[in-house]
């Protein structure tokens, strides 16, 4: 390097420059893939939930409207299974209530974080099953806890598998969406080892509350409700006059 | 423009440039998602990737924004500086790609439409949630209107100093991106390495510009004035670099004074027409006066660019008095010959009449 470097780009050698461009071409790919390295390596765990998307499946089982559309398969042991729409919309609740208490085959794919099962319904796919073995309705806890938890509300279908990560702020605008689009709202509550626990969040009486909650979509907050199960869900009947930001 | 210049678009040194860049981006996109994919395999592919692209054009945003400053304070980096143009299209098409992924992943598949989604969906004025997803919008738009005017054609067009203008917004788009990060991705990420990067960011681009701000302060100071001939005492001739302009403000113009051909002492303007790059940080090359940045040149006398060229800037007549150079405070038209003063080595310097 002279004591005066002056650069021309126009009249800049090729030849003169060979060394320089080496070390500035393997320079820059050494700094970049360290960069990368790094930051993807720091990136906060984003979940483990899967949705096959794609992978169409027929289902069969008893269709429960309320409190919220789900579906207790016949196949796997009674496995239950949270049902949606697809894109950012909850399953039709006109459809849940006709079909409600009735076996039912159904088409769709598969979401799961490995506690909370969930199918992105096929649309049309859904149909009466008749004379093929009845699964038993499920009931509901009779007696119910009441609880105050601190939490996040994201959207149902995008925490369990749909979106990794599918919480906290860069999420918020698509949780937003799909809770008015009328996908169950839900809990998210961290343990104090690190676990995450799910509350499908209604209303008292066990009706929807996804308008009242969508401003505290994605903010921590507390909520008070009572805390009931069916079929293995985890349900806070929630006051949505009880929700503070924290 | 330059007396050697070649009117191509494309010259060995544009496409080093763009190879080291394009290369550089593959590497960091390649390592970013291989790596997260590896780390974390159940992260969605599509966020995976709008995280590396939107990380590669924010690091790409701070380098080219450093890359002035550092050019002026260590002409080493001065090459960096020549393509710039390339880094700051690539920097809106990396933007977009960003900005359309996540568009398509957050915004797309509800009744309303995903633009207002993008400005309407999340907005709220606490601190937990602020709506950050406009602050990029909005930085997009001004990426965009640079980078599509970033052809010399809208520069000619929409003359120097207006494209200058319109191209400081950069600092605009930068201001919004870095409100973009911090409210949002900032807010869910859990290691502190993150914020301290994009803090050491912020003090990068704002310290490299108060530093090179600082150094080029005795610029700013006013030089004694006479008031009887209208000429300003610029320097001491001694103190001029054969070859190497002083730069000087001269009625609020930055102008550049030059000494060359052993005792020649020519005065133009400090402002190229290219871009309005710092003509003082120039050279001499040539037989004109060159710009540090994309190297347009300018004869000194007469502030012309040599045939074929046609570029012009004000020049400023200069005389030379008990060894001080003196330039007269009203500029003359652009390319405008004047007489370069002589220095008279046996008295210090003279009239040059
Ligand atoms: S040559 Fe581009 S600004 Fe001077």
């Amino acid at each position: 390097m002279s004591e005066d470097p002056f650069f021309i780009g126009w009249e800049a050698s090729p030849e003169r420059q060979t060394s320089s461009w080496r070390i500035s071409l393997w320079g820059s790919l050494v700094l970049c893939v360290m960069l990368g390295l790094l930051l993807a390596g720091l990136q906060t765990n984003p979940g483990k939930g899967i949705f096959a998307f794609g992978e169409i499946h027929r289902y069969r089982g008893l269709l429960i409207s309320d409190p919220v559309p789900f579906l207790v398969s016949k196949e796997s042991g009674g496995h239950v299974y949270l049902l949606v729409n697809p894109l950012k919309y909850g399953f039709s609740v006109d459809l849940a209530r006709e079909h409600h208490l009735q076996q039912v085959s159904l088409q769709g794919s598969l979401i799961d974080d490995g506690r909370n099962g969930m199918i992105e319904v096929f649309p049309g796919s859904i149909s009466n099953e008749l004379g093929s073995g009845e699964v038993p309705r499920p009931a509901l806890s009779s007696a119910g806890t009441h609880l105050q938890l601190r939490g996040e509300i994201v959207d149902s279908k995008c925490h369990l598998g749909v979106m990794n990560p599918g919480r906290f702020k860069p999420h918020r605008a698509c949780a937003i969406q799909c809770i008015a689009g009328g996908i169950p709202p839900m809990l998210v509550v961290q343990t104090s080892n690190g676990a995450l626990r799910h509350y499908l969040l209604v209303g008292p009486k066990g009706e929807t509350i996804n308008q009242t909650l969508l401003e505290f979509v994605a903010e921590p907050v507390s909520i008070r409700g009572t805390y009931r199960t069916i079929a293995g869900l985890h349900l806070l009947y929630a006051d949505p006059n009880s929700i503070e930001r924290l | 423009m330059a007396v050697s210049y070649q009117a191509v678009g494309w010259n060995a040194f544009k496409k080093r440039y763009d190879t080291i860049m394009a290369s550089g981006i593959v590497a960091f996109l390649v390592s970013f998602v291989g790596a997260g994919s590896f780390l974390h395999p159940e992260m969605s592919l599509e966020i995976l990737l709008m995280r590396g692209i939107g990380v590669s054009a924010f690091l790409l945003l701070h380098l080219i924004l450093v890359i002035g400053p550092l050019a002026r304070l260590d002409r080493r980096w001065l090459p960096l500086l020549y393509n710039r143009r390339h880094m700051g299209v690539t920097l809106f098409l990396l933007a977009f790609a960003h900005g359309v992924i996540a568009t398509l992943t957050y915004h797309v598949g509800s009744d309303m439409n995903p633009i207002l989604s993008v400005f309407t969906t999340d907005a709220g004025a606490r601190m937990t949630a602020v709506p950050f997803q406009a602050f990029g919008f909005l930085a997009l738009a001004i990426l965009f209107v640079m980078a599509s005017t970033s052809h010399d054609f809208w520069l000619a067009n929409l003359t120097a100093p207006l494209w200058k203008t319109l191209h400081m917004s950069v600092y605009l788009a930068y201001g919004l991106l870095i409100a973009h990060v911090v409210f949002g991705v900032l807010q869910a990420e859990r290691s502190p390495v993150y914020p301290l990067l994009v803090g050491l960011g912020i003090l990068a681009v704002a310290g490299l510009h108060l530093l090179s701000g600082w150094r080029g302060r005795d610029l700013d100071r006013s030089p004694a004035f006479d008031e009887k001939s209208g000429y300003l005492a610029i320097c001491r001739v001694d103190s001029l670099v054969e070859n190497q302009p002083l730069g000087a403000i001269v009625n609020g113009e930055r102008v550049a004074v030059l000494r060359y051909e052993g005792d020649k002492v020519s005065c133009v303007s400090g402002v190229c027409q290219h871009q309005n790059g710092p003509l003082a940080e120039g050279r001499f090359v040539s037989g004109c006066l060159t710009c540090p940045w994309h190297g347009y040149q300018y004869r000194p006398a007469d502030g012309t660019s040599p045939a074929p060229f046609t570029e012009r800037i004000p020049t400023f007549d200069v005389r030379i008095e008990a060894g001080m150079v003196w330039v007269r405070s009203t500029s003359n038209p652009a390319g405008t010959y004047t007489v370069p003063a002589a220095i008279d080595h046996v008295r210090g310097g003279r009239l040059n009449e």
